[in-house]
This record gives C-alpha cells, sequence and structure tokens, in this order.
C-alpha cells in the first residue's frame, strides 16, 4: 500500500510540475476522442469526416475552457444530422438547445459527461459509469448521464432511420423521420430501463460514499456494481426487455475495478499547478513562473555525497 | 526597483484572477439577495426556453392528432394544463437555481475576502514605498492588520 500511495506521489508532483503541459494535451486527447467517437457514430455529413479537422478543433479545444468539447461536440451532432433529413436536423438542435438552456446554463462544467456516454458504450465500460460519477459528481450528473443515454439510444434510432430511408423509394418521408426518430425513442424499454437503473446507481453510491463510517467508499462501489446487476435483472423481468446478462455481469465487474482506479487517483488531480504568470504596474512588466513546492517521498531521495572521504 | 514582497502578493492575486476569480470577481459586486435573484431570474428564461422547445417537441410529434381532431379539442382546458405545467417547471427551476447559487455565493465569499485583503496589503505597501521615495517617515501600523 505505501509503494502504491508513494507511486500516486510521484504521480502528483509529476502532474503538479508539468501541469501547463499535461492539462492541454489531456484536454486534446479528450477532446480527439470525443469528436472522433461523434463522427464515427453520426458520420452522415463527409464535410465533417476529415481527420486534419478533427485534430485542429482538438487542438483549439486544448488550450480553451472544457466546456467548449461540449459546446462542439452539440453543434457537430446537429450539423451531421442535417445529413440524414431537414425535420431530423430540427429534432437534434431542439434537443441540443434544451439540454444547453435545462442544464448546461447552471452547471457547465459537468456538461462533458453527456458526451463521455456514447464513448463508453462504444468501449463497453458504460457500467463502471453511474458508479464512477455517483462518486465524483453526485447528483448534479444524472441529468447529463441521463441525456448522454438518450443521446446514445438517439444515435441508434438515427442509423435505423438512415436504413430505412435507403431502403425506402418513397420521396415523401420528411415527416416520418422525426417521428420515426420519436417513437422509436419512446417505445424504447431498455432506455427506460437505462434512465431508472442508472439515476439509482448515481444517487445511492453518492449517498453511501459521503456517509462517515469507515470503508464507505467500498461499500459504495459494491453497493453500486450489486444495483446495476440486480436492477437491470428486475428491470427486464418486469418491463418484458431483453437484457445482456452476461456483458451486463461482466461490465459491472470491470465497472467496478475501473471505479477503484479512479479513486485511487482521485488524489491526483488536487495537485498545485505551476502557474506562468504575467502582470505589470507602474514601473515593470513581470513574466513569473511559480512552482509549488513539493513533499518528495521517502523513496525518491536521494543523498549525493560530494566529498570523497568515508565518514565512520 | 522590485521588491519581492510584493511580487510574491501580485503572484498570488495573479493566481486567483487566472483560476476562481474568473467566476468569483463578479460575485463581490453584488448583494448575496441580488446576485440570487439576478441568477434565478436569468434561469426563469431558461426554463421558460426549455419548456416552449419541448412544448413545440410534442406539439409536433402529436400534430397528426392535433389536426384530425382540430375542431374537437378542449383548447381551454389544454391552455390550463399547459400553463399548470409551465408553472411547476418555472418553479422548480427558481428554487434550484436559488440553492445553487446562494451556495456559490457562499463558497466564494472567504475567497473573494482573501483576495481584497491581498490587494489592500499590496496597496499599502505602494504608498509606503511613496513616501518613503519622497523621504517622508512611514510608520508602523502592523498591530492593526490581521
Amino acid at each position: 500500500m505505501t509503494t502504491l500511495l508513494t507511486f500516486r506521489d510521484n504521480i502528483k508532483a509529476f502532474f503538479s510540475r508539468y501541469d501547463y503541459i499535461i492539462t492541454p494535451l489531456l484536454k486534446w486527447l479528450l477532446a480527439l476522442i470525443v469528436f472522433v467517437t461523434l463522427n464515427r457514430q453520426f458520420g452522415y455529413m463527409t464535410i465533417l469526416n476529415r481527420g486534419l479537422l478533427l485534430f485542429l478543433l482538438a487542438c483549439i479545444c486544448a488550450f480553451l475552457p472544457t466546456e467548449l468539447i461540449t459546446t462542439l461536440g452539440g453543434i457537430m451532432i446537429v450539423v451531421q444530422s442535417f445529413g440524414v433529413t431537414l425535420d431530423v436536423a430540427l429534432l437534434s438542435l431542439a434537443l441540443v438547445l434544451i439540454f444547453y438552456f435545462g442544464y448546461m446554463r447552471m452547471v457547465s462544467k459537468t456538461g462533458i459527461i453527456v458526451l463521455l456516454v456514447p464513448i463508453c458504450y462504444a468501449w463497453h465500460l458504460i457500467y463502471a459509469l453511474p458508479i464512477a460519477l455517483g462518486f465524483l459528481a453526485g447528483p448534479a450528473a444524472i441529468i447529463p448521464l441521463l441525456f448522454g443515454v438518450i443521446l446514445y439510444y438517439y444515435e441508434q434510432s438515427l442509423g435505423d432511420l438512415v436504413n430505412l430511408l435507403a431502403a425506402s423509394t418513397e420521396e415523401d418521408d420528411t415527416i416520418q423521420g422525426f417521428q420515426y426518430i420519436l417513437n422509436c425513442l419512446l417505445d424504447n424499454k431498455l432506455l427506460l430501463l437505462t434512465v431508472i437503473v442508472f439515476t439509482l446507481v448515481v444517487l445511492v453510491t453518492y449517498v453511501i460514499y459521503r456517509t462517515s463510517f469507515q470503508y464507505a467508499w467500498i461499500v459504495s462501489f459494491f453497493v453500486g456494481g450489486f444495483l446495476n446487476i440486480v436492477l437491470f435483472l428486475i428491470g427486464s423481468v418486469t418491463l418484458s426487455v431483453e437484457v445482456e446478462i452476461g456483458s451486463i455481469l461482466l461490465g459491472s465487474l470491470v465497472g467496478l475495478a475501473i471505479t477503484f482506479v479512479i479513486q485511487f487517483a482521485k488524489g491526483i488531480v488536487d495537485y498545485q499547478r505551476t502557474e506562468l504568470l504575467q502582470f505589470e504596474d507602474d514601473e515593470y512588466y513581470y513574466y513569473v513562473k511559480a512552482i509549488p513546492k513539493l513533499s518528495i517521498s521517502e523513496s525518491n531521495k536521494h543523498v549525493k555525497h560530494i566529498n570523497s572521504k568515508t565518514h565512520n | 526597483m522590485v521588491r519581492e514582497e510584493d511580487v510574491k502578493l501580485m503572484s498570488r492575486i495573479a493566481i486567483y484572477e487566472k483560476r476562481q476569480g474568473r467566476s468569483e470577481i463578479p460575485v463581490n459586486s453584488f448583494y448575496k439577495g441580488d446576485y440570487v435573484r439576478l441568477n434565478a431570474l436569468k434561469n426563469v428564461v431558461s426554463a421558460t426556453i426549455t419548456f416552449v422547445l419541448t412544448a413545440t417537441i410534442t406539439i409536433a410529434y402529436k400534430l397528426d392528432y392535433i389536426l384530425a381532431n382540430v375542431l374537437k379539442l378542449d383548447y381551454k382546458r389544454l391552455g390550463m394544463i399547459l400553463l399548470a405545467v409551465y408553472a411547476v417547471w418555472v418553479c422548480v427551476y427558481w428554487l434550484i437555481a436559488r440553492v445553487l447559487y446562494a451556495k456559490r455565493y457562499e463558497d466564494a465569499r472567504p475567497n473573494i475576502l482573501i483576495y481584497n485583503h491581498r490587494l489592500k496589503k499590496l496597496q499599502e505597501a505602494r504608498q509606503k514605498e511613496t513616501v518613503k521615495a519622497k523621504g517622508g517617515v512611514v510608520l508602523s501600523d502592523d498591530f492593526t492588520d490581521f
């Protein structure tokens, strides 16, 4: 355990020293993953499916607030929807605006969660997300998580619609696109089940995690994982929904392992940053680099003797 | 002349302005009640836009039914239901906004107090420097500092 904590302290020290490089790099990576995933799932406009464009957009996001990734992701979804039909594009625009005015205006920082959900679905990590969000963000994460789940099923319905439109020979199916998507979403019992289960898992994990008894965090993860499995099983029987039990079981177990890693890494994020500052007074311009004082862990301390004599 | 103490103070002020200060310093220009009310009002506008968009989607989705029963629908009752839902919707948003922005104001206050205190210290140090440069005598008033 001590070795692990020392390892964590060393990473923290490294992050603290090179924050001005690492933070933009991580933001760039996150933006690139989000944009590439969105374009893979909503690849209806060829103009947006260019690697260079996505790369440049990610580069811009690297130096600006994280909220910009969410905004650009929303714009991308709307533009991609124009490749299907006009009414679907308008529906996408309305949904993006509802999310922006209904949630992002108040709590902008957690808005990125909505775009992480499709990524987690693509990487089969979706069952880890509600448990992780339960202790990282709490109830504030519920709305973007639910919008993310809706976004995932929205994208699936859009795929079905595109196949349907490609198969049909009729010209007058503009209204049908809008109706088809909404019917798919409203009739989707799995979507309803996922929304209910994820809400409960986030809430329960958050409540247990915040309690003061010893090892509450471990209990919260296990209860979260257990709830994931049990609620999906109960829901599948009650709502007569076909769920992949094996995938939920495996997903929840992998999810549990991931949440332990996140919990371990959580302390790393809380570091003092190296600051590059510029300011001025009446007489001087100041270019200051403020480096935080770090405590070096025992194993990392090297004593160098500069005198050749040996001490007895 | 560059004074080390001044640079330290200015650096700390600049770090705050660069990080939390961006969102917290504007809070300082309001009383708590005004800040909470203003933001709650902004959120009522946002809630109205969200409601209008949701209602538009619902109407567009049910358009076939509405057109088929355009003469049979009880518009007075529909209007009342719509108004009631809107009132509940706005009330929920207003309440959430009040709680959220009151908390944000309270969270920002200690940081702003420290920020203001540092600014004051810097200003005082500068004034002392100016007095010294002009040949005056600076009386120590450290006991009044906290």
